[in-house]
């Protein structure tokens, strides 16, 4: 099950930007760039999930102060990045899914673009945790300590999710 | 596949996943020279908003589960037992830390039944809920006259009407509906509604063929052949997730008639046999979930217990 049991460098972090210290808050952005640009792209395209990386960070630090639990930081900020890229997608298109609005306005020009928008078919789960391995290029334990997932359930998300994504891209012939 | 280099790199190098980690790494976020405007950006956004009067940094008060905030007015504390209710033109915000924020349309009534560590369990008697949850799965649960829910991570809206009917709509993650020993699992993008003292309808993904939705609801109320066989013309490869449900609610000549149509588009692993989903055998009907590709079966068990 998830742990919600922080670094103590991080928990630090944590509460040292949530009494108003912007040197920790752009530490705690530092360590979760990453994750957030991953889950993000997992939702949108690639441009817009560069331009949404900012509207997460505003956000987190607007919210901050009802986080309570440090160690609830990861899943917390995973969270508030899932739900802007729903919003911002609901605000483009307000009645198409997440999937058909990714897939349509990813560019397929080049490969990566192309095994992009084969991920962003897969279910929520497996995409999300590729693109983390797979784009960001973070481990499967560094994958849990930042989501809060467990290490078991990063580890069937990969193999499930990669056996997938070979099926798929062998279907296109990628 | 090498699983070892697959979970941290090591092991043996997997040739194809060293490719798609290669092509896809173009993508990698890359802060380098964008940081440090996109970092004060953030800065400047927090000292606008502070120039606004609204305030990032907490206040030092009791410790609680929940706060609820009404449009325009004071933070208060919930507490266990309370009665929430807004008016025809208000609308309420409750926010939890741990467990996430639940946003409560105008004309609705919800209780919160419990609020302890581990089971966040509220009771919405009418009106329109839009949960937000970030705790771990299981956790937070909502009661309805019709059925119940049990969030398994995710964003969803959950409506109930006057007469007790309930409606169910998912946009990330799942939501388990239960009721009258009746189960429904809810992925993003579909939705399921439900009758006072008949537990959850048969869910269906919100872009299904109208023909498929409508027959549906049809055999829902009447369990009549004709509107499952049209169900079952209707029915795309996507559907299938549909059919299991259906597999779950039917027995005899109808069962049969589901189970052949999902065989055909569903590719079923072996220990899926016909034998056994015709006499509900719970390993092969795990086994069929599992060749939906929408999450391991195992995963859910995980979180099943007595709510």
């Amino acid at each position: 099950m998830p742990t919600l049991e922080p670094r103590p460098d991080e928990a630090a972090l944590v509460r040292s930007a949530q009494r108003g210290d912007r040197a920790a808050f752009g530490a705690l952005y530092e360590q979760y760039e990453r994750m957030v640009h991953g889950v993000l792209l997992a939702y949108v395209p690639f441009h817009d999930a560069e331009d949404l990386m900012q509207d997460v960070f505003v956000k987190a630090l607007e919210r901050l102060d009802s986080l309570r639990e440090a160690g609830a930081f990861g899943g917390w900020l995973m969270a508030v990045a899932r739900r802007t890229a729903t919003d911002f997608l609901r605000g483009r298109r307000p009645v198409a899914g997440i999937e058909s609005i990714a897939v349509r306005s990813t560019r397929p020009d080049s490969e990566a673009f192309e095994i992009l928008g084969v991920i962003q078919r897969l279910p929520e789960s497996y995409r999300e945790t590729l693109i983390l391995r797979l784009v960001e290029g973070m481990t499967g334990p560094e994958i849990a300590a930042r989501t809060g997932l467990t290490a078991d359930s990063v580890r069937v998300n990969l193999c499930r999710g990669m056996k997938l994504l070979r099926e798929s891209l062998e279907v296109k012939k990628i | 596949m090498s699983e070892d280099y697959l979970w941290d790199g090591s092991g043996e190098v997997d040739s194809e996943i060293a490719h798609l980690e290669a092509v896809l790494g173009e993508l990698r976020w890359k802060p380098r020279g964008r940081r440090l405007w996109r970092w004060w950006g953030v800065a400047a956004a927090a000292v606008l908003l502070l120039a606004a009067g609204i305030s990032f940094f907490p206040r030092r008060g009791p410790v609680t589960s929940w706060e609820l905030s009404l449009a325009g007015g004071k933070e208060s504390v919930v507490r266990g037992g309370e009665v929430i209710e807004t008016g025809s033109s208000m609308k309420a915000t409750m926010k939890s830390e741990a467990v996430g924020e639940v946003n409560i349309d105008p004309n609705s009534r919800l209780r919160v039944v419990e609020a302890r560590a581990g089971l966040q369990k509220f009771a919405l008697d009418q009106g329109t809920i839009h949960a937000f949850i970030w705790a771990r799965p299981a956790t937070f649960v909502v009661d309805t006259p019709s059925a119940k829910t049990v969030d398994l991570g995710c964003q969803y809206t959950l409506r109930v009407d006057k007469d007790g009917s309930g409606f169910l709509s998912v946009e990330t993650g799942w939501v388990a509906f239960e009721a009258e020993g009746v189960e429904s699992f809810i992925p993003a993008d579909a939705v399921c509604s439900t009758r006072q003292g008949r537990g959850p309808n048969t869910p269906y993904f919100r872009d299904a063929p109208k023909a498929l939705s409508g027959a549906l609801a049809e055999f829902d109320q009447s369990k009549s052949s004709t509107a499952l066989r049209a169900v079952l013309a209707a029915a795309r490869a996507r559907d299938a997730f549909t059919l299991w449900h259906l597999l779950q609610r039917t027995k005899g000549e109808q069962r049969l008639e589901i189970y052949e149509r999902f065989a055909g588009l569903v590719n079923l692993p072996a220990s899926a046999t016909q034998d056994g989903i015709l006499h509900g055998d719970p390993n092969a009907m795990d086994a069929a979930w599992n060749a939906l590709q929408l999450g391991d079966m195992a995963w859910w068990r995980t979180w099943q217990r007595k709510w």
